[in-house]
Order: C-alpha cells, then sequence, then structure tokens
C-alpha cells in the first residue's frame, strides 16, 4: 500500500515537471535544446534560461 | 546633407592605398571639391557627377582595412556609412591584394549596404600572374564586381553605370551571414534574438552586426548601447564575457581573433575553383592552402573523407565497449540490489523497470557518446569538418541543395552524435529560403545524438561482429536517404534555382587537449543531464502507462488458480520454498526435480501474468492497435510503444524498451542488458532489426526539433509536413526492406 502511495506521489511530480517542460519548449523564443553538441554548452548559470534552454 | 530626389548619394569605401582617390578623381573629373565634416578632423573628399540626367554625390571615405572602432579612420567611414545611408558603397578593391582587401566587402555585407565592388589594378594583378573571374566572384557575392584600373579611367563608365543602376535597383540588401564556428554562432543566435526583442538599436545596425561589435567589446557601440537599454546591453555583454572565456579556455583565443579566421576562411573559400588563379602565394594561409590541396582534392579529397569516418566509428566503438559493459553491469546489480531489498509492488516495479533499465540504458551508453563526441571535437577543433562540408558541395547542389546545407547536415548528426535542433537553426546562413526549408526538413534524418545509442544498442545485439563497419553504412545511408528526399521536395513542392555557394573555410588548427576535453566534457554533460532530467521523467510517464490499468481480478484470479493446481499436486513440505522460490538444502533428488519443475511451471505463470499485464495497459493496447499497420514492416507492439515514445526525445526509445522487456521479463533474463534480452528473443531477427534501425533514421523528428522547424520556417505547415511525410517515408522504407527481405528469403535469418 505504501509504495502505491509513493509511486502516486512521484507520478504527480512527473507528470507536473513534463507539463512545464512541454509548455516552456512552446513557448520560449529560442529553439530547446535536446542534447545538443555546442548549443548549450557555453551557457552556465540563471543566464541559461533567457537563451538557448536545456530540457 | 541629405541628397534631394534626383540625386544619389555614393560612397567610395576601401582599403589605404588601393588607388580609391585615384578612381575618385578619375569618376568626378573638375566637378570635385573638399569638404571638412564638423566635429571631426578626419578629412572626406566630396565630389559630383552627373549620369543620363541624374546627380550623383560621391563621398571618398577614409581608407580603412575594417569597420571596427580601431582608429579613428575607421570610425569616421562607418558612422558615416550608418547616418548618412549611401544608396550605393562602391568598394575598390586591389585585386593584387584580394583577399584582405575583401575583408572590408565582407563587414561592409554584414551591414547590409548597397555595395558595388570596382576591382581596381587588374593590371598589376595581372602582371603578378593574378587572374581573377570578376563575373564569377560577383555571382558568389550576390553583387556587382565591375573590374578597372583607377590610373588610365579604363571601366570608369561601366562602374558608374552599374551604380546608377544599383542605385536605382528596388533590391532588399539583406546583411550577409557569416558562420563564426561552433563556438560562437549559437550566442551570436540568442544575442541577436535578445537584440530583434527589444528592438535594440535596430535602427542603426543590423542586430546579427551589434551583436558581433558586442563580442568585438567595441566601446562605441558598447557605450551607445549602455544609454540606450543599460539592462539589455549589461545582459549582452555578459553573454560576450563567458563566449570570451570558453574560447580562452577551449581554444586558447579570443572573440576577435576567431571572427577574424572566420571572415578570411569565408574569403578562402569565396576565391577557390577558379575565382582566383595565381602561380605565386605568399599570405599566412599558404599551409592551410597547401594541406587543402591534398585533403580536398577532387580525388583524393572523398577517400581521405570516408577514411577519416570510419577511423571515427572504429575509435568510438572499440574503446567505449568495455567502459560500456561496466556500466551495463552495474545497473544490472543496482537493479537486482532493488529487487532484494524491496518487496514486490509498484514502487519497485516503477525503479527497476522504470528507473534502471529504462534510463539506464540510456545511461549505459555514456561512454560511447563520450568517444564519439571526443572524435567530432577533434575534427571540428582542427577545421576538418568545414572540408567535409566544402567537398560535399558539389554532390549537394546536385540534389537541390546549398553547399551550407551540409554544415546543418553535420551540425545534425551527419557525422553521429550531433542534434537536429542547432542544425536546423544553422540554415540561416542559407539566403535561399527554398533551399533553406528543404536543408531543414532533411536534416532530422542524419543519425542525431540521441539516435546514436539507439543504433549501437540494436547493432550491438544483431550486428556485434560489425560494429563500425554498420554504423559506417547507416552514416551513408541517412546522407543518401536526406538527399534523396531533398531532391524530391526540390522538383516538386520547393522548384527553384540554385543560389551561389559560400562557405567559410577557417584555417587549420591544432587542436589543444584541455579545448578537446572541455568540447568533449561538454557535451557528454548534456546528454548525462538530459538522461536524468526530462528522459528520466518521461521514462516514469511511459513506465505509468505500460503498468495500468493492470489485469482485471477475473484474469488474475485465473493466474492466481493455474498457480494453486501446481502448487496443489506437490508434497506438502514443498508447497512454501517452491512458492518463494528459496530451494531447502536437503532435498532428496526426486524431491529436487519436482521442486525444479514446480518453480519453472510457476515462472512460466508469472510471466505470462506480466506479459497478460503489460498487453492489457494503455500503452500495451495501443501499441496492439499500431501493430495491425506497422506488421508490415516488422514492428511488433513494444517496439510501437517504444517508438511513439521516441517522439518526445529518441533517447526514450531504449528506456520504453527497457521497461516493456524489463515488466514482462522471464527471470533468467533479470541480469541481461537491453541488448542481449532482443538477440534471445525470438521475434527478433537481424531482418527486423535492420528494418527498425531505418524506420527510426527516419521517421518524424522529436517534439523539440519540430517547433524548431516551426519557428525558423516561420510556418506550423513544415512542422507537420515533417512529422507526417518523414513517418510515412519511414514506414515505406521500413516495409521495401523488411518485405523485400522476406521475399529474398532472408526472413529470420539475417
Amino acid at each position: 500500500m505504501w509504495q502505491t502511495v509513493v509511486v502516486m506521489l512521484i507520478l504527480a511530480v512527473v507528470v507536473v515537471y513534463v507539463a512545464r517542460q512541454v509548455i516552456r519548449m512552446v513557448r520560449s523564443k529560442t529553439p530547446v535544446c535536446c542534447g545538443c553538441i555546442g548549443c548549450c554548452g557555453i551557457e552556465e548559470g540563471p543566464s541559461s534560461q533567457e537563451g538557448c534552454e536545456k530540457s | 546633407m541629405n541628397p534631394g530626389p534626383e540625386e544619389k548619394l555614393l560612397a567610395l569605401a576601401g582599403n589605404p592605398n588601393c588607388g580609391k582617390t585615384t578612381l575618385f578623381n578619375a569618376v568626378t573629373g573638375a566637378h570635385q571639391h573638399v569638404g571638412n565634416y564638423p566635429g571631426i578632423t578626419v578629412e572626406k573628399k566630396e565630389g559630383f557627377v552627373s549620369l543620363d540626367g541624374r546627380r550623383l554625390r560621391l563621398v571618398d571615405l577614409p581608407g580603412t582595412y575594417s569597420l571596427t572602432a580601431y582608429s579613428l579612420e575607421e570610425l569616421v567611414a562607418r558612422d558615416f556609412l550608418v547616418q548618412e545611408r549611401p544608396s550605393v558603397v562602391i568598394n575598390i578593391v586591389d585585386a593584387s591584394n584580394l583577399d584582405r582587401n575583401l575583408y572590408l566587402t565582407i563587414q561592409l555585407m554584414e551591414l547590409g549596404i548597397p555595395v558595388v565592388i570596382a576591382l581596381n589594378m587588374i593590371d598589376a594583378a595581372q602582371s603578378r600572374g593574378i587572374e581573377i573571374d570578376a563575373e564569377e566572384l560577383g555571382r558568389r557575392l550576390d553583387l556587382e564586381v565591375v573590374p578597372t584600373v583607377a590610373r588610365s579611367g579604363k571601366g570608369k563608365e561601366v562602374l558608374l553605370e552599374t551604380v546608377a543602376r544599383v542605385a536605382s535597383e528596388p533590391r532588399e540588401w539583406r546583411p550577409i551571414r557569416i558562420s563564426y564556428g561552433p563556438d560562437i554562432d549559437p550566442v551570436l543566435d540568442r544575442m541577436e534574438a535578445d537584440i530583434l526583442e527589444a528592438g535594440f538599436m535596430i535602427e542603426d545596425f543590423p542586430p546579427r552586426w551589434t551583436a558581433l561589435k558586442y563580442l568585438e567589446a567595441d566601446e562605441q557601440v558598447l557605450a551607445r548601447g549602455d544609454g540606450i537599454d543599460p539592462n539589455l546591453s549589461a545582459r549582452l555583454k555578459s553573454r560576450a564575457s563567458q563566449v570570451t572565456e570558453h574560447l580562452e579556455k577551449t581554444l586558447a583565443s579570443y572573440p576577435e581573433a576567431i571572427i577574424a579566421d572566420h571572415r578570411y576562411g569565408f574569403i578562402a573559400a569565396l576565391l577557390k575553383d577558379g575565382v582566383v588563379q595565381r602561380t605565386q602565394r605568399g599570405d599566412r594561409l599558404y599551409l592551410s592552402d597547401q594541406l587543402d590541396r591534398v585533403l580536398t582534392n577532387r580525388f583524393f579529397g572523398p577517400v581521405i573523407m570516408m577514411l577519416v569516418l570510419y577511423v571515427v566509428y572504429h575509435f568510438t566503438f572499440d574503446y567505449s565497449e568495455i567502459p560500456v559493459q561496466w556500466l551495463e553491469s552495474g545497473f544490472s546489480a543496482l537493479g537486482g540490489w532493488v529487487e532484494s531489498v524491496l518487496e514486490p509492488g509498484p514502487l519497485r516495479s516503477l525503479l527497476v523497470s522504470g528507473v534502471i533499465d529504462g534510463v539506464g540504458g540510456v545511461m549505459g551508453f555514456v561512454p560511447l557518446i563520450l568517444f564519439m563526441f571526443l572524435a567530432i571535437a577533434f575534427l571540428e577543433d582542427t577545421g576538418y569538418l568545414a572540408r567535409v562540408a566544402y567537398m560535399l558541395d558539389r554532390v549537394f547542389r546536385t540534389f537541390g541543395l546549398h553547399g551550407s546545407s551540409v554544415m546543418a547536415f553535420i551540425i545534425s548528426g551527419g557525422i553521429a552524435g550531433g542534434c537536429a535542433v542547432p542544425g536546423v537553426m544553422a540554415t540561416r546562413t542559407l539566403r535561399s529560403s527554398k533551399e533553406r526549408v528543404a536543408t531543414l526538413l532533411t536534416a532530422p534524418f542524419m543519425n542525431c545524438g540521441a539516435k546514436l545509442p539507439v543504433f549501437a544498442m540494436l547493432i550491438a545485439a544483431f550486428f556485434p561482429g560489425d560494429r563500425p563497419r554498420i554504423m559506417f553504412l547507416l552514416t551513408l545511408l541517412s546522407w543518401t536517404m536526406a538527399l534523396l528526399v531533398a531532391k524530391l521536395i526540390r522538383v516538386t513542392i520547393l522548384r527553384g534555382p540554385s543560389t551561389p555557394f559560400l562557405l567559410e573555410l577557417p584555417p587549420y588548427r591544432l587542436p589543444t587537449f584541455k579545448g578537446l576535453l572541455i568540447h568533449t566534457w561538454e557535451r557528454t554533460r548534456q546528454y548525462i543531464q538530459k538522461a536524468g532530467t526530462i528522459i528520466l521523467a518521461i521514462s516514469i510517464v511511459f513506465w505509468a502507462l505500460m503498468s495500468f490499468p493492470g489485469l482485471p481480478e477475473s484474469r488474475k484470479a485465473s493466474f492466481e488458480a493455474e498457480r494453486g493446481a501446481i502448487l496443489a499436486v506437490l508434497p506438502a513440505e514443498l508447497r512454501e520454498s517452491v512458492s518463494d522460490g528459496r530451494m531447502p538444502a536437503d532435498l532428496s533428488a526426486d524431491l529436487e526435480r519436482q521442486w525444479t519443475d514446480a518453480r519453472s511451471a510457476l515462472d512460466g505463470i508469472d510471466g505470462a501474468e506480466a506479459l497478460a499485464a503489460l498487453k492489457h495497459s494503455i500503452a500495451g493496447r495501443v501499441g496492439l492497435g499500431l501493430e495491425r499497420v506497422t506488421h508490415w514492416c516488422g514492428l511488433d507492439w513494444r517496439t510501437n510503444v517504444a517508438l511513439f515514445s521516441g517522439f518526445a526525445a529518441k533517447e526514450l526509445i531504449i528506456s520504453t524498451l527497457g521497461t516493456s522487456y524489463s515488466m514482462g521479463r522471464p527471470s533468467e533474463d533479470r541480469d541481461l542488458p537491453l541488448s542481449r534480452r532482443l538477440a534471445s528473443d525470438p521475434e527478433w531477427s537481424r531482418l527486423k532489426a535492420v528494418a527498425v534501425i531505418i524506420f527510426i533514421m527516419l521517421y518524424a523528428p522529436c517534439i523539440p526539433t519540430v517547433t524548431c522547424i516551426i519557428r525558423e520556417s516561420g510556418a506550423w505547415k513544415w512542422g507537420l509536413f515533417s512529422m507526417t511525410f518523414n513517418t510515412l517515408a519511414a514506414f515505406v522504407m521500413a516495409v521495401a526492406v523488411y518485405q523485400g527481405g522476406r521475399w529474398l528469403g532472408l526472413g529470420t535469418g539475417l
């Protein structure tokens, strides 16, 4: 029973996280990287959220 | 100061001692006069000339080598061009020093200013054994080039007529876009987007030019930017300082030097293939040119290129094999440990099947990705990738694409290990919208870093002895398919002429060990980060889709009854131990045989129940539904679910397959990696693996790439087109391979 409760909590968090990622990707004015070469490599710190975002 | 309606303002710009003033005098004759401009001590000459009733005002700017703000002459010239907005700039170019003089031309073009080139001192160049194809040069730069000899006045009439015509043409002069390499381009793009969004100085300068000036730390532009929008200016400076620091660490260089290198590289490429023919060379690019004679040779170039590609795959697969096995064993041991400490239940299933067998499958390929990125970083840092692009230009034009499309393909994973998102963004350098759309629709066919582990896993399962060779063939196949589809698109929905080829060839550079490590680590870190975040999250979602709603009670009871029937016929002392799977130590030979048979039967029932539950799940039912169509190309329901998850990100194909095989697995498979599980599955064969690989190579790009295609093309239709067309093309190709293979009798034997 306790495993079911923990799994449900994890699923809730994951669904919210995925939904936020999708919304961010669709709304973002700059393309969202997906493990790309070079694109996000230089970005560090808070400014990375403004430009090429890491998904 | 502003010209009247019948008057055209023209500016003469060029390097010092290029014959600029001589030409100015030859053109203006007796009408010239000299005037000082208030506030600036540098002198600019002004003259007038009449042509067909039109009055042309010529301003002779100070001689400059560039448009940076290093000298007052450069500032004067730049300010005049920006503030006065001449109808045309006559760029006087010394034909005998073409490389150096075109450096200014490129900067004028980057400002988006209308330019006509006066190829001056053509006689002096010829006397030094330099022959220039002016027409071809103009075609490649997409502007007028008029050969002149200022001293004798030769060519001045043609020049004036050309200038007058260009000044009257309603042409839109867009700033030229030069690629400054993988370190600077992405940052430049982001800075440009910021500038455009804020409308920052866009009335005076093209956004990309402003971004370049921030990278070059141009004091004048920076001071002006600080006054207009201090916040944005600070952000742009911060981005510029990040890239400066990065270049110092990786290449021991700085942005101005890299920018200059790429401009000279651009010029070097521009002047290749017959534009300039000379008998003597003495410039700083001599060594690079000598190397290029072999490495980009018509015959040896492609042979060396294929060899390099093959060596890269050998290096990657050979050196990553053992670390990959270590990681697979590590994840397997971790899964075993979790199973030993947690009682059966949904959390254990999530951790073992969803996380460890799912995401662990993706993480297991980190060594392979690391070695591949190291090899690519080496090729990139040496400048060889640009040569690959250069050599493939001829092939690309045959298929209706552009020389610049090659770089977009390579960035998308042309050698394997790239990403279609920056690849699609790289199409911005293409001038023709039709060539650009054709490129961004076909670039996702390349084998990106997300497809690479999927292919590596399938190759390890079905072609363990030929891994580098198969990967090499897959690379050739992806390029062939992309080019064929590009040709199809260019002769049907995107018909139009090809535009001239412009591609920079930066000088060769010996990469530093530290630089290679930093580049490799950056990319590997991104892969790990992605696997640990979005891939993990979506894997958990797919685990849930494969776990719920679970079997109905009636079917559970049916399996339970089967178990009960097996236990009922056992001696009473064996029932409990068979049920919990722990064989007692002191059994007779007969009891031991009974125990083993019963346990084996129970394992079979457990496996059948798990498989039934998986098929009954949401994802299972979707997979089974799709199987009615996909069985034509050999795809079973589990693969359908995995491919469906691959829409989000291609790595998910591995994690979803790992999860589905983990959830419906027999217990003896517990310690096997996914590749071994697939290899031992009777539903899989080499033929099916080839069909699946082809389907994965060609089917719809991942969602981030599709959104990028929509954004870059400015139309939803191209995003939807790439999803439907690519999936259809993948299906047709996979069916052809699978059914063709079966018809040839390859069946399960291949």
